[in-house]
């Protein structure tokens, strides 16, 4: 059953140099229980897209201009597109049905609050556990998310703890409430390799045993290929192409995924990094057409036009016009 | 020195205190001709005969009246733990320690509420302007604290008389009280009328340092509201007023309190200012006509004290900040 379902997605940051179309019509969808990662390289607009999601836009710049986010929440769906972001039903959303966790651990927590503290906050927010209870369930939490002694650990403030701890511990607050969707942005991306192993293997469990969703942001192919099921591509606030994990790295259709997976380091092929030409345009600085088409080895004449989402199977979907033949047109 | 914190501190608490005494000790001996030979030569003026021998004979037991300096210095913190201080000669020989027992409660009391004042209208400001960053609102506060911070107090306290008098044609000629009740025994008239006293002199302090605090608690609070941990507190789903003060809010005032050690001898400058301005009953008057009389045990005192209060004021805004930041605590 379908849990999330983003249509025509338009998110407009404005900013002195004018407005910034930071997402610009991004559809897919999030069943439950799926972990969805959203790959693409700095600035393509995953946070972007994560933060529209939750309501959490910089108030006054940021502004869905566009598109329904659909969302199966008491017993119905719910358009969060068209909610208050500061309004009860949002603040209810979030924290409950949405959780979140961020890419800098170090700074996620409030330093002059106890990490339990922070954790029983998020508890008595979305139910009515006494205070005495919510610390027993927090302390159950962080065990739950390997932290040794965790009664102990609960009184201590954030400085007390490493990185991968934090990181840790926002995944513990962050499922306070069972959330039906996690959304991990760049989770690992601060962390170093061992502890990115342990943090996506603990993510990866939790999922498993709530049924939950995950959309898993990062800019690392390697990632996805760890604990995805699909797979959502990127590039400049445009959703390139929509696959499973596993055809991302044997089938992949766009040039950009192509890019993407040529440059990675992989431990099996010890080539050298090809990392994808060119560099990606300033946000104000678009093209016309297709948004790959100046870093494109394949654009012809006819990627001065925007080329639309062409479906190849129940799968797969590419936005490129090399896939123009395939048969059955607009998704 | 020694490894225990506190005993460090305490120590060096000490040796300042004592540094203090001498520099106070140095000004008492400034001016030219010793403070106990120019009483001596006033009451031979004023009464026209010579002093009694027994009294100079008193003057040199206790104060080294024609002694080296170092025994003067020595007679005179000799004195300290039995609460003499010295005379004082405009006070025709007064104690030194009444005269400042009298007066320096007023003087702390003024001093502190203004502290209040100022904090409790300079913070929600802060915040407000903070949380309507660029708005009119915004733009009107900071400008009128850029203005209010380019004023001196003595000028406000000056111009505050003049229209108050010429203006507004009030009585109202400084002091704490109206003449009908300075010397009446308290009752509910007096302490009214105390309160109308106070207001003016409690203004024109607090507004000085509303400015600064205001300007700093609105960038301090900016900062902070950029932060991953407020993005974190509004992913919880709470409501945007608790963001603002429980998470955000608590950690811009910390810096606040440190500069706490800072702001204190500003407020005791201008309580002793203003005072003399509108001849309130605080240590400002006495110690400003010590100093043109060169009274030097009185003013030598009020110097002392006046440092001896800027130590524990320090010590206190350290205390504070321990306890409100536990960055601070365990660092
Ligand atoms: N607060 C903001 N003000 C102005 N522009 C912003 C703001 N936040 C994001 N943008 C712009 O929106 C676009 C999309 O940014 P977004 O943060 O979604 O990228 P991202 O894919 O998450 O990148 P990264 O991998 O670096 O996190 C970028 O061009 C970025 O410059
Ligand atoms: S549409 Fe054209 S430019 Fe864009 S990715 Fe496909 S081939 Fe390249
Ligand atoms: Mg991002």
């Amino acid at each position: 059953m379908t849990l999330l379902s983003v249509q025509g997605l338009h998110t407009h940051y404005h900013v002195e140099q004018g407005t910034l179309r930071a997402v610009d019509d991004v559809s897919f969808e999030i069943a439950e229980g799926e972990t969805v990662g959203v790959v693409g390289e700095s600035g393509c607009g995953k946070s972007v897209t994560a933060r529209s999601i939750m309501g959490l836009l910089p108030r006054r710049i940021g502004e869905i201009a566009a598109g329904e986010i659909r969302f199966a929440a008491r017993g119905g769906t719910l358009d969060l597109a068209q909610q208050d972001p500061l309004g009860p039903v949002m603040r209810d959303i979030r924290g409950n049905d949405i959780g979140m966790i961020f890419q800098e651990p170090m700074t996620s927590l409030n330093p002059v609050y106890t990490i339990g503290a922070q954790i029983v906050e998020a508890i008595r927010l979305h139910s009515d556990l006494s205070k005495a209870d919510a610390w027993a369930k927090a302390e159950q939490l962080l065990e739950r998310v390997g932290i040794n002694e965790p009664a102990r650990r609960a009184k201590q403030y954030p400085h007390a703890f490493s990185g991968g701890m934090r990181q840790r511990a926002m995944i513990a607050m962050a499922l306070s409430s069972d959330p039906r969707l996690l959304i991990a942005d760049e989770p690992t991306t601060a962390v170093d390799v061992t502890v990115e192993a342990q943090i996506l293997a603990l993510l990866e469990e939790l999922k498993r045993e709530r049924n939950m969703a995950l959309m898993l942001i990062t800019h690392d192919l390697n990632v996805v290929g760890e604990i995805a099921d699909r797979v959502i591509v990127m590039y400049l606030g445009r959703v390139v192409e929509t696959t499973t994990a596993a055809r991302v790295f044997d089938d992949p259709k766009h040039p950009y995924t192509r890019g993407l997976l040529a440059s990675l380091p992989s431990l099996g092929r010890r080539t050298r990094l090809t990392p994808i030409e060119g560099t990606v345009p300033g946000p104000h600085q678009r093209p016309a057409g297709c948004p790959f088409a100046p870093r494109c080895a394949q654009a012809t004449e006819k990627c001065n036009t925007q080329p639309p989402t062409f479906r190849i199977d129940a799968e797969t979907s590419v936005a490129c016009w090399l896939y123009d033949d395939a048969e059955a047109g607009h998704a | 020195m020694f490894k225990n914190p506190v005993i460090n501190r305490i120590l060096s608490a000490l040796f300042t205190l004592w540094l203090i005494s001498v520099i106070s000790f140095i000004v008492i001996q400034l001016p030219p001709g010793d403070v106990v030979s120019n009483f001596v030569r006033q009451q031979e003026l004023i009464s026209g005969a010579s002093v009694p021998p027994e009294t100079l004979e008193f003057l040199r037991q206790r104060f080294g009246f024609g002694e080296p300096v170092y025994v003067q210095y020595l007679k005179w913190i000799a004195g300290f733990p039995k609460g003499d201080f010295g005379f004082s000669v405009i006070y025709d020989g007064a104690e030194v320690a009444d005269i400042v027992a009298r007066r320096i409660g007023m003087t702390l009391l003024l001093a502190i509420l203004a502290l209040f004042l100022s904090w409790g209208l300079a913070i929600p400001l802060g915040i407000y302007a903070a949380t309507h960053k660029n708005r009119f609102s915004d733009y009107l506060m900071s400008n009128v604290a850029l203005f209010g911070l380019s004023i001196p107090d003595f000028l406000m306290a000056v111009v505050y008389l003049f229209i108050a008098i010429f203006v507004m044609g009030s009585d109202y000629t400084g002091g704490l009280f109206s003449e009908a009740y300075v010397d009446a025994a308290w009752s509910v008239e007096r302490f009214w009328d105390f309160l109308k006293h106070l207001a003016v002199p409690l203004l024109i302090l607090s507004i000085g340092g509303m400015a600064g605090t205001f300007r700093i608690m609105r960038a301090n609070l900016l900062d902070v509201l950029g932060q991953q941990f407020v993005e974190t507190a509004r992913a919880k789903g709470l409501r945007e007023r608790v963001v603002i003060y429980k998470h955000a809010a608590r950690i811009a005032i910390n810096p606040l309190i440190s500069r706490l050690g800072m702001q204190l001898p500003v407020l005791l400058n201008g309580t002793i200012i203003i005072s003399i301005v509108l001849d309130l009953p605080t240590l400002g008057p006495p110690f400003y006509r010590a100093l043109i009389a060169q009274d030097m045990y009185l003013a030598g005192t009020v110097l002392m004290l006046l440092a001896v209060i800027l130590l524990i004021g320090n010590l206190i805004a350290d205390l504070l900040l321990a306890w409100s930041d536990p960055r601070v605590r365990d660092g």
